[in-house]
């Protein structure tokens, strides 16, 4: 049924926010954190964007199959 | 080029363009091509979020503390990746219960409660204040930079613009009529206003394509890429610092604002407008809760970029407000149609907020302080038959005092402030909204006192440790509150409460509002037992997402054909068919009448009889047939839950009260009316008049027996007025209409004196009577039926009740199909902590119930109504 696969949505829904917590925040965060450059940019403000561009996308993989299965 | 004329031509001609936009959306709404229906369009709406602050307070705080801005924009984005499991029951709960702001949720939520809903209006106005007060900020700067140019005005200059000069002035009155026409023009059952969302939908792709202009214009026009800026930054000692997040202070106010945004991007009353109220599928959620979050990721790329360009453009010590860069930074290289872009994106971003906040504080503000006061003092203006014009007429007037509300806070405290501490006050006040909201959504017990207590007290500590210093420093207090506390008290300095420092001062608010707040809340409600009726509101919110898509499950037993007799007798023989055969077909179940029917099965059914009877009825009418199943009593407990059993007596009550007043009075009025054309058929002289006499007697009859038929439906819908009357005399009454209808004799023998009895166990002990007197008319055929209820003499306490016929018998050991008769009796009694007998031989049969304990000395009070089981 729908309510078993909406469940399982939901969880790993959830799964990826608790990653988003952790990825984005300290005390991973503080091991990019130390203001050098890499390739001429710097290494925290390239982490950050990456980390957030990898849960939006988690998230749309995880939307977009949904909402390819109406139910 | 840019002259005063020239930008004032631009900023109509920009914002005509929008009453355009929205005059379009409005027009294929009413045809019914909505624009709004995709979730593309309901992404971009909900990027309202990036205001002003965004646009031009972001790279401000970029420029003094580097990456410190990222945490608002990170929030929602954890917030919105819970979409499908927060949002989406947020979103329903509305749709179903016509919710249209969080005024309305939280009242809702707590027993329609109009002081909650008022409470929670003032605090989001007052609230809400620095945040609108931020956006004329914005406006009012940006109108006096292009007045100003070529010359880049600093930071003094700004915040001493005389008060006639000020456009933003001009500017505020011209919002405000613009947010009348936009929100308040006329009024709409759900509170849905297609033309704006598509307006708003418009700015964020303007405001977002701007944004990208300039980032690009600054970090390759003026720089040499990336690279180029950000080695540039690293080897200046000022700009350096803002390459790092932990500026050595650790990370707490990072993640403070991370949760404060994760809150706040739901709770600020433009995103529950544009999130909640404007939502027309809740599956445009599921592309918004990627969408979005890319939009606010997109946006904030060339925020660090800007604010590092503008630091080494004009030097750190510069006089220059970096709140103001954007705009200073191509203005200063001449580039003027940069600037002329920049200036347009600002006054988008600026009037999408204020258009949508306005509106719905001004929804909230008629719904919750003027309309009930008007009602309550029988106003004369609220004696007119249609108060539409006066419903509007106070929305319209409360945009304008708020906007002027905002424009004087702004004068009076906005002077030299960044538009983040404006925006993160704010933030702050609609975050004590959060214990109520979710606790209210995933908490059973919440209460409404918890939640004014919880309420209270947060709002009373955000006064305290945010608003009262701002105060301060516009010198509006005597005293130095700030720097020596409360009355002198050090303890009490509201930046650092009872000696906490070390926390900036959003970091600190937050977490003594929280502290309150959230104490607050649990500590009332659980001080105090809740009655069925406030389960029953909080079943509405905690349980939204349970009766939509994924009902209960039931573990009733019942055949396949048992429940299609149901259903036929609610939809007919042919619609049963369609809808068996189409359920059957589809999943490839076996089809034997015979065969016991899955729970899914069960559950179809339930969602046909929905559409029948509504949702209550359906699961009262589901509950009743599957009962004979031997569920553990903690299902059945669930299953029939006080919220579902108020909401099924109400329902019960709604029916019976119709069905008297229509169908009743109409075979009333029929019967009369065959008996008075009997009448006038028999005085006349006809030769065949026989036949029609006869027939017209046998209408009469049937109408007659209709109508008892139908008081005895009501009568038993009706459950509580067999509390009011008394289990014998109910008893009696509904056996009398049986007698006269089935044409035999029923006695009924009972003490005088009423039996103290509790309402369940009176409510079980008719529905026995009842089903023991139905078997017996049906499969025994009697002259008679005797019921008898009495106290056993040997045992005190122990009532029988008896009822016996003289008919032929039958058989109680063969289960009678598409009969649940026998086993719901018994059921009930056991449930009363007795037994049933059933004899029954050819000359006759006797159903007994005892139950031993039932019958208490009457001056005993009952105080569990529910249970009626002895120890």
């Amino acid at each position: 049924m729908g309510k078993r696969r909406d469940d399982r949505l939901s969880s790993r829904l959830v799964a990826v926010t608790v990653l988003g917590f952790l990825l984005l925040g300290p005390p991973i965060l503080s091991l990019f954190d130390h203001g050098g450059l890499v390739l001429g940019v710097p290494l925290v403000w390239v982490y950050v964007f990456l980390a957030w561009a990898a849960v939006i996308g988690v998230v749309a993989a995880l939307t977009s199959r949904a909402g390819r299965r109406p139910g | 080029m840019l002259g005063d004329t020239f930008v004032t031509v631009v900023a109509g001609v920009y914002l005509v363009l929008l009453f355009v936009v929205a005059y379009y959306g409005d027009r294929r709404a009413r045809a019914g091509r909505s624009v709004i229906a995709n979730g593309t369009v309901y992404s971009l709406s909900l990027a309202v979020y990036a205001t002003s602050w965004t646009y031009y307070g972001g790279v401000g705080q970029a420029a003094t503390s580097g990456l410190g801005f990222l945490p608002v924009y990170l929030g929602p984005t954890l917030m919105f990746a819970l979409g499908w499991v927060v949002l989406r029951k947020i979103v329903r709960i509305s749709r179903k219960h016509r919710i249209t702001s969080l005024a309305d949720f939280i009242s809702a939520r707590y027993g329609s409660s109009t002081r909650l809903g008022g409470l929670v209006t003032v605090l989001t106005v007052v609230g809400l204040l620095p945040f609108i007060a931020l956006q004329l900020k914005t406006v009012s700067n940006s109108c006096e930079i292009i007045r100003l140019h070529p010359r880049v005005p600093t930071k003094w200059e700004l915040a001493h613009v005389p008060f006639v000069q000020d456009t933003g002035l001009y500017l505020t009155f011209m919002l405000a009529a613009f947010a009348i026409w936009f929100g308040a023009r006329h009024l709409d059952a759900s509170e849905r206003h297609e033309g704006m969302v598509v307006t708003i939908a418009f700015e964020s792709v303007v405001k977002l394509v701007i944004f990208l202009i300039a980032g690009f214009y600054v970090v390759y026009g003026m720089f040499g890429g990336f690279g180029d800026l950000f080695e540039l930054a690293a080897a200046t000692p000022r700009t350096a610092t803002t390459l790092a997040i932990d500026t050595g202070q650790g990370y707490g106010t990072w993640v403070w604002l991370t949760v404060l945004s994760m809150l706040a991007v739901i709770l600020l009353p433009r995103q529950w407008q544009m999130t909640f109220v404007e939502n027309t599928d809740e599956r445009h959620l599921l592309r918004a809760m990627w969408m979005f979050p890319l939009y606010l990721l997109v946006i904030n790329l060339f925020v660090l970029p800007i604010a590092l360009g503008g630091l080494l453009r004009f030097g750190s010590g510069s006089a220059v407000d970096p709140d103001t860069f954007l705009l200073a930074l191509p203005l200063a290289q001449g580039q003027e149609l940069v600037t002329l872009l920049v200036f347009v994106g600002g006054l988008s971003t600026a009037t999408g907020m204020i258009i949508v906040e306005t509106v719905a504080l001004s929804t909230m503000i008629s719904n919750y302080l003027v309309m009930p006061l008007l009602l309550r003092s029988r106003s004369r203006l609220v004696e007119k038959d249609d108060l539409t014009g006066v419903i509007l007429g106070v929305r319209r007037a409360s945009i304008i005092v708020i906007m002027a509300a905002g424009y004087a806070y702004f004068r009076v405290f906005g002077g030299g402030v960044a538009l983040v501490s404006f925006g993160l006050l704010s933030f702050v006040a609609v975050a004590q909204f959060a214990p109520s909201v979710f606790g209210g959504l995933f908490w059973r017990n919440g209460t409404r006192r918890g939640a004014l207590a919880g309420l209270s007290a947060g709002f009373t500590a955000w006064i305290y440790t945010l608003l009262l210093p701002t105060f301060d420093k516009a010198g509006w207090l005597p005293g130095s509150l700030t720097e020596d506390g409360l009355f002198g008290q050090e303890w009490l300095r509201p930046q650092a409460l009872f000696g906490m420092t070390g926390m900036d001062e959003i970091s600190h608010a937050m977490f003594w509002s929280m502290l309150v707040n959230i104490g607050g809340y649990v500590a009332f409600s659980l001080a105090e037992r809740l009655p069925p009726a406030a389960l029953a509101d909080a079943a509405v919110f905690v349980d939204a997402l349970d009766d939509g898509g994924g009902a209960r499950r039931w573990y009733g037993r019942i055949t396949v054909a048992d429940l299609r007799s149901l259903v036929e007798r609610f939809l007919g023989s042919a619609g049963a068919a369609r809808a068996f055969r189409d359920h059957l077909a589809e999943d490839h179940l076996g089809s034997s009448p015979e065969a016991e029917a899955d729970p899914e099965l069960i559950q179809y059914v339930e969602s046909l009889l929905v559409g029948a009877v509504g949702p209550a009825c359906a699961r009262f009418v589901i509950a009743s047939v599957t009962r004979e199943d031997p569920m553990p009593a903690e299902t059945i407990r669930e299953i029939l839950d006080e919220a579902s059993q108020v909401a099924a007596l109400e329902e019960r009550h709604r029916l019976a009260r119709e069905l008297h007043d229509s169908v009743s009075q109409a075979l009333f009025s029929m019967n009369l009316h065959t008996r008075a054309l009997e009448l006038a058929v028999q005085r006349e002289d006809w030769e065949r008049k026989e036949p029609v006499v006869l027939t017209l007697a046998e209408l009469r009859e049937l109408t007659q027996s209709a109508l008892s038929e139908m008081r005895a439906l009501i009568f038993q819908l009706r459950p509580g007025t067999l509390h009011e009357e008394g289990l014998v005399n109910a008893a009696r009454r509904h056996l009398a209409t049986v007698a006269a209808r089935e044409g035999i004799t029923i006695s009924v023998e009972a003490p005088e004196e009423r039996l103290t009895l509790t309402e369940r166990a009176e409510q079980d002990l008719f529905r026995v009577i009842q089903e023991a007197a139905h078997n017996s008319i049906k499969h025994a055929g009697p002259a008679q039926i005797s019921v008898r209820l009495h106290e056993d003499v040997l045992k005190p306490g122990t009532l029988v009740v008896e009822v016996s016929d003289n008919g032929i018998g039958f058989d109680p050991g063969i289960p009678h199909p598409g009969h649940l008769g026998l086993d719901g009796m018994r059921e009930r009694t056991e449930r009363l902590g007795g037994r049933l007998d059933i004899e029954s031989s050819p000359s006759g049969s006797t159903v007994r119930a005892v139950i031993p304990g039932l019958l208490r000395p009457a001056d005993v009070r009952h105080e569990d109504v529910g249970t009626a089981v002895p120890e």
